[in-house]
């Protein structure tokens, strides 16, 4: 019997061994349940593109963008389209983080050079706890010419879905 | 006492007789009243000239008070329109770019009025807590 102890031995780590590794897989798994679990129910990242349509070459815009339900944070903002407005605009860094911000940018650009048709000027990319649907509002506050005069403009927006893992929207 | 008589009941009829006649007024009634009136008059115009006075007072005050206040708010309202936003940067960025700046307009209090004035402007104008520098 004492003999057989060794090999007993063997085959019961073996034995052990191989449950081991049949449980590897399952916690994998489990994990992965749970971490979709978490992506679901966790926050997800949706960016929001504003366009602009002036009625004529623009060379400055203000604007104010909110989120008017949903618990929305914003987290970052980069600039637009055009070449006069590809830098990321002005805004209080105290809007990170909050529902709130105000943005704009102004162009030096001769007219020949400014966006005087529908252009998107900045991109505003927020994080969305678990919670009801967000429903953003934006309002231009002001648009001027190259002239430095104020002119009319029309503003829309419109959200891009991310990737649950914060991927890049497009 | 134009009523005929067989309206009034018999009890009534001599205290009603009694009163007939001249009515007594004491002769002091006339002249205290309106020196009352009198004095009641003056009082309501001293309490009119107080209230004014003080109205007065606090419009001064608030004057010296909100006046350096608002001042400050508008400055970097360079076009006049009473707000201080992008415009007032384009503005400020235009004449940077043409050397036609205003010494007044160094924000940044550097001795120069340059492109650090205007995003001192711009970022002022667009403020969470409200545009201006």
């Amino acid at each position: 019997m004492n003999r057989h102890r060794p090999g007993l031995l063997a085959a019961l780590l073996l034995v052990l061994l191989a449950a081991a590794m049949g449980l590897v897989p399952g916690r994998a798994g489990r994990r992965g349940a749970m971490g979709d679990e978490v992506s679901q129910a966790g926050p997800r990242f949706e960016a929001i593109d504003l366009f602009i349509t002036p009625t004529g070459p623009l060379a400055a815009y203000q604007l104010e963008f909110r989120a008017r339900a949903g618990q929305v944070k914003i987290v970052g903002i980069e600039g637009g389209d055009h070449p006069a407005y590809t830098q990321p605009p002005y805004y209080d860094p105290a809007a990170m983080q909050q529902d709130r911000v105000i943005i704009g940018a102004l162009s030096t650009k001769p007219a020949g050079e400014l966006p005087a048709a529908r252009v998107r000027v900045a991109r505003v990319h927020v994080m969305i706890e678990a919670g009801p649907a967000p429903e953003y509002e934006a309002r231009l506050q002001t648009t001027a010419g190259p002239e430095a005069r104020t002119i009319e403009a029309n503003l829309t927006f419109e959200p891009i879905r991310a990737a649950a893992d914060g991927g890049d929207p497009q | 006492m134009d009523r005929p008589d067989s309206d009034i009941p018999d009890g009534l009829k001599p205290a009603l007789r009694r009163l007939d006649g001249p009515v007594a007024v004491w002769p002091g009634f006339d002249a205290r009243g309106l020196a009352t009136a009198r004095l009641a008059a003056a009082r309501r115009r001293r309490m009119l000239i107080r209230g004014a006075s003080l109205a007065a007072a606090a419009g001064l005050a608030l004057a010296v008070i909100i006046g350096p206040w608002r001042e400050r708010g508008a400055r970097g309202d360079l076009n006049g329109d009473g707000a201080v936003d992008m415009v007032d940067a384009l503005v400020l960025a235009r004449a940077v770019d043409e050397s036609k700046a205003q010494r007044s307009w160094d924000f940044t209090g550097d001795g120069a009025v340059d492109r650090a004035d205007v995003d001192r402007l711009a970022l002022g104008a667009v403020r969470l807590s409200g545009g201006g520098l």
